[in-house]
């Protein structure tokens, strides 16, 4: 018996002893010089054991896990935290020309005029912040948010812009946010992944499932999506006709032949499977408990606005909890639907802007609130970001006659609450028509090394080599903003 | 011209393997451990470094001198100056190996991140020089040997410009070693500093009812100018860093190049760079450059930061070295018992972690570099009894951070947590927790988070909490505390936040009946066209008439996210668009 097709043979047997000298030469010096030149290199990653164990961060942590609430496809800051009244005095007026010049917009064609807000501000809470009368939940926690009103990112598609944000580079191939967190921290939760991934809004956000991907990190390390309905994690569930005994006795099979072959081959991603096998073992316990939001008291669901058995924001921002209180390092929320362009009431700033503040006002507001009475918001980074900001002119694509904004990338709002970041503080202001940012500059880049920071972790030393070069989330840039830091 | 290439092929092949050969030497020494002669070479020849500069710097001027003599009062212009040639090859051949042991150097010797800039400028300068005075060599040869006049013109163009990048390297290899501004500043000196506003400061704490417990002046003052001012002071001010007032340390530095943040040790850079093994790169004093801090200091300094930072006016100088063998007698004296994290004490915690790992516990210092640690027995939940208490036996110096929550801890467990003084945060949420439980706590002066909601613990518990001189945060929701006593307790202690979980209820936008059409905070200048009725009017659709699209999306339990889709269903019609195809 040949275990081998025959014409695999062949092609060893081709290559012979002769055509290894004559052929491969550049080759084996190459082999040579690598072993000459990598020695340390080679010696140097020691081969983790478990690649979840909770590892200590370089410095004590502010923030020891991470909820991010991202709305996808980005709100208006001029609708909700960047209040700019000269908007509303020069409403309908052609925009100044300084808006145009040099500016490349998604859909904006010829000279658009200014929309103001139609919602009402107000100052709030002992900081005096601004916040539109669409959050009313978030206007009464006021004190707990540190809101950053000088955002700026360099890309102005959502694609791109979401992959920038979460990856660092607006290209594919990047790990995630979540995925250098649990990279460099591990997790705490020995029966749930470190990083989990909840969608609302009927849609994945624009970039896929690359935001939360690993990109060149061990795979173990990527996102995990859950599900509010159906199977929480597709095919965590036993087939029909397997049982749990069978699973585990299947399972140590497999694993006993995993370590013949991690012992043989001493390949790293062996032991990222046999990992991966026992998590999802556990998680077939563990994740059906924890998904399933019925088991909080009706006052919590209620608090919420939360449904059990549906899939909408709320259920996820309570799910958010939960998860974060078995130790699950990072949770990142997708909820689909800000892209308040105009073309229609579904997504104008009139009707589909108070729908879906509507939808997530409350939650957030909720989430903040519950884990700050049970002492977890202390701990718990939460993050409220869109991927880019959006213009102070109405759009009008092709003529619409709904109210709407393009995209806008320098400058935008988002806030944080909890996890050493400061609160009560309103940080950077935007000029007076809300279109570039006066003081308080705040890139991409150093958002992602400021939060890293709150994790204990100094972004200039997470890295991975990866092609011969040490990668980090911050690229090559990044610079702390201390005054975002309790 | 013909038998002189190969002299230039040798010179420049040998400038290539000494560069080469620097880095794989330092990259051999840092992989073998210690130990045998040939390891320690390369960091030997690094610190001939120093030694050996001093022949490129003197001989390349004192060449460039000859040649200038010798073309201005002698008038020789064809020919190089036979003391000039002689200087040039001692001198190139110094300088080539001044930059070989100069990168071997920069590689194995520790040096603060500070001066890392400083090290790029000064190995690219004197990689410059040897080039130079590598062309000038050559040059000079074949000058010399009269057959190329035009060499002897190259020869003294790189000979000038080697003798300026060799002082201007030199300079800069000085301020490696003596701090930025070295020379100028003895004869600018830098204004005294302003004298410190340390009323205003220790007010200010009086006010918000803290007293201090540790005293700069006798206490910290002494401690950096025996371990800090020598470098980072008047004389060399390295990584731009002076310790030795007030004004240096904190007015003079901008907002993120703050070293000392007043109230918060954990992020101060100075803290942590001291509490750092004294092998890591960053750990100050550098290794070699001055005795490491005792964990009693460290943890002075820590607390003289926590408390405000309060900085009085006091002279900072280093010891010269008569007065440290004055001192030398006195240090012998035996130092008070303290806690030092030593090899026995890390071993001693990392067996107590190892044997909470075994019982499935998270169970790690709270940093890299700290020594302290934090423990979670939460995630096990109520599996975690009394008895699991005793596997934190050897943590007693080190643990800070606590997790008991839900777990099936009683009073009795508690009672034992006396011993962990050193407790900041601990978690006691969700147990059977009582009143009584909470006595033992009172012994846990250092603590700063306090959670205890859900448990049975009652106003009368509060009494115990309310003893913890600096505890910030106290949970009491769904416990039997009552709002009055939280609020009476948070108004007693102004640093004290007490949160009791009461929650406004929930509010919600009121969209004014003619918001939608005309939105009032001003109105926006086109009425937006009527909607059918938000949502939320009924319209019967039926489903088989569904394009595909809409069908599937139906199957999969949500709607149809095409626009087209979305504008139709919103004027309660089938999209047109796909229902064609």
């Amino acid at each position: 018996m040949q275990p081998y097709p025959a014409p695999y043979l062949d092609h060893f047997r081709s290559i012979t002893r002769r055509h290894f000298l004559g052929q491969c030469r550049i080759g084996v010096g190459a082999i040579a010089l690598a072993s000459l030149m990598g020695g340390a290199a080679s010696a140097s990653p020691p081969g983790r054991v478990d690649p979840f164990a909770p590892r200590p961060p370089h410095f004590p942590a502010r923030a020891k896990r991470v909820i991010w609430l991202h709305m996808a496809g980005s709100p208006p800051q001029q609708d909700l935290f960047d209040y700019k009244p000269l908007l509303n005095k020069l409403n309908g007026q052609p925009c100044p020309d300084e808006l145009l010049a040099g500016e490349r917009f998604a859909f904006i064609k010829g000279h658009p005029k200014v929309l103001g807000s139609p919602y009402k501000f107000a100052r709030h809470g002992q900081s005096g912040a601004w916040i539109s009368e669409l959050m009313p939940n978030l206007a009464s926690i006021a004190d707990d948010l540190t809101i950053v009103r000088s955002m700026r990112t360099d890309q102005f598609n959502h694609a791109p812009a979401q992959l920038f944000l979460y990856t660092g580079s607006p290209l594919l191939g990047r790990p995630s946010f979540g995925s250098w967190v649990t990279y460099g921290l591990g997790t705490e939760a020995s029966d749930l992944p470190g990083f989990v991934v909840l969608v609302s809004g009927n849609k994945t956000p624009s970039a896929g499932k690359s935001v939360w991907g690993s990109g060149f990190l061990p795979t173990v390390f990527q996102g995990v999506q859950c599900r509010t309905s159906g199977d929480p994690v597709l095919y965590v569930t036993d087939p029909d006709g397997m049982d749990r005994e069978s699973r585990r006795g299947s399972l140590d099979a497999l694993r006993r032949l995993n370590e013949l072959e991690a012992e043989r081959s001493g390949a790293p991603e062996t032991a990222t499977r046999i990992s991966q096998y026992e998590l999802a073992f556990r998680m077939q316990v563990s994740v059906p408990d924890v998904m399933d939001i019925s088991r909080e008291s009706p006052e919590t669901i209620e608090a919420y606005g939360a449904a059990p058995g549906e899939t909408r924001f709320a259920n996820n921002c309570l799910l958010a909890r939960r998860l974060v209180e078995r130790g699950v390092r990072f949770v990142q929320l997708f909820d689909w639907g800000w892209d308040t362009h105009g073309t229609g009431p579904y997504d104008d700033i009139i009707t589909q802007l108070p729908k879906k503040c509507g939808e997530t006002d409350r939650p957030i507001a909720a989430l903040i609130t519950d884990l700050k009475r049970r002492g977890l918001l202390d701990e718990t980074l939460v993050v409220w970001s869109g991927e880019f900001g959006r213009t102070c002119m109405n759009e009008e694509r092709n003529g619409s006659t709904f109210l709407g904004r393009d995209h806008h990338p320098h400058c935008f709002s988002m806030f944080m609450a909890g996890g050493g970041a400061r609160p009560g503080y309103v940080h950077g202001e935007t000029n007076e028509l809300g279109s570039r940012i006066v003081s308080g500059d705040v890139h991409v880049h150093d958002l992602q090394a400021t939060i890293l920071r709150l994790l204990g972790m100094d972004h200039e030393r997470l890295t991975y080599r990866f092609q011969g070069r040490d990668f980090r989330l911050t690229d090559v840039h990044g610079r702390l903003v201390p005054e975002l830091m309790a | 011209m013909r038998e002189h290439p190969s002299m230039k092929r040798t010179i420049l092949s040998l400038v290539t393997l000494a560069l080469a050969g620097a880095p794989a030497l330092a990259a051999e020494a840092s992989a073998e451990p210690s130990g045998s002669l040939l390891a320690n070479l390369p960091k030997f020849l690094g610190r001939l470094h120093p030694v050996v500069v001093h022949f490129p710097i003197a001989l390349l001027v004192a060449a460039a001198m000859f040649e200038v003599f010798a073309v201005v009062v002698r008038r020789q212009r064809t020919r190089p100056s036979a003391a000039g040639i002689a200087c040039v090859l001692v001198g190139a051949l110094g300088a080539g190996a001044a930059a070989w042991f100069g990168w071997i150097n920069a590689d194995l010797e520790p040096h603060g991140r500070g001066v890392a800039g400083l090290i790029e400028v000064h190995r690219w300068l004197g990689i410059s020089t040897v080039v130079l005075a590598g062309i000038a060599l050559v040059a000079a040869i074949i000058g010399a040997t009269g057959r190329a006049r035009g060499m002897t013109a190259v020869y003294r163009v790189a000979l000038v410009l080697a003798a300026g990048v060799v002082g201007v390297a030199g300079h800069w290899g000085g301020s490696i070693v003596y701090g930025e501004g070295y020379i100028t500043e003895a004869l600018f000196p830098e204004p005294a500093p302003t004298s410190p506003d340390v009323t205003t400061q220790l007010a200010d704490l009086q006010s918000a009812g803290k007293t201090l417990t540790v005293d700069f002046a006798t206490q910290i003052a002494p401690i950096f100018a025996d371990h800090c001012v020598k470098c980072h002071g008047p004389d060399k001010k390295k990584g731009n860093l002076r310790l030795d007032a007030r004004q240096y340390v904190f007015d003079d530095r901008a907002a993120d190049e703050q070293v000392i943040i007043p109230g918060d040790s954990f992020n101060s850079d100075l803290h942590f760079r001291i509490s750092l093994p004294s092998d890591d790169e960053d750990a100050m004093p550098p290794e070699g450059k001055g005795d490491p801090l005792t964990a009693d200091q460290v943890a002075m300094i820590a607390t003289w930061i926590d408390e405000g930072a309060v900085w009085s006016d006091v002279p900072i100088i280093a010891p010269t070295l008569a007065d440290a063998e004055a001192t030398k007698g006195a240090e012998q004296a035996p130092p008070e018992p303290a806690f030092v994290f030593d090899d026995a004490a890390k071993a001693r915690q990392e067996s107590a972690f190892a044997k909470l790992r075994e019982r499935g516990v998270v169970a790690m210092p709270v940093s890299a570099s700290a020594p302290w640690a934090e423990v979670r027995f939460d995630l096990l939940g109520a599996q975690v009894t009394d008895d699991d208490l005793a596997l934190l036996d050897g943590l007693e110096p080190t643990l800070v951070s606590l997790n008991l929550g839900g777990t099936a801890i009683t009073d009795k467990g508690v009672a034992a947590l006396a011993r962990f003084t050193r407790l900041r945060r601990l978690h006691l949420d969700r147990t059977a927790l009582t009143d009584a439980g909470l006595v033992a706590i009172e012994r846990l002066q250092d603590l700063e988070y306090l959670n205890l909601y859900s448990t049975k613990v009652t106003d009368q518990g509060l009494v115990a909490a309310a003893r913890l001189p600096k505890l910030e945060k106290l949970f009491v929701w769904k416990t039997g505390v009552s709002p009055q006593a939280a609020m009476l307790l948070a108004a007693l202690k102004p640093g004290m936040t007490v949160d009791t979980g009461i929650a406004p209820p929930p509010a919600s936008f009121e969209a004014p009946a003619s918001a939608a059409a005309e939105p009032a905070n001003p109105p926006a200048p086109e009425p937006a066209p009527e909607v059918s009725g938000g949502g939320g009017a009924e319209v019967k659709i039926d489903i088989a008439l569904l394009p595909d699209c809409c069908k599937e999306a139906l199957a999969a339990g949500h709607e149809c996210d095409h626009p087209c889709c979305v504008a139709a269903r919103a004027a309660g019609k089938i999209c047109e668009k796909c229902s064609k195809h």
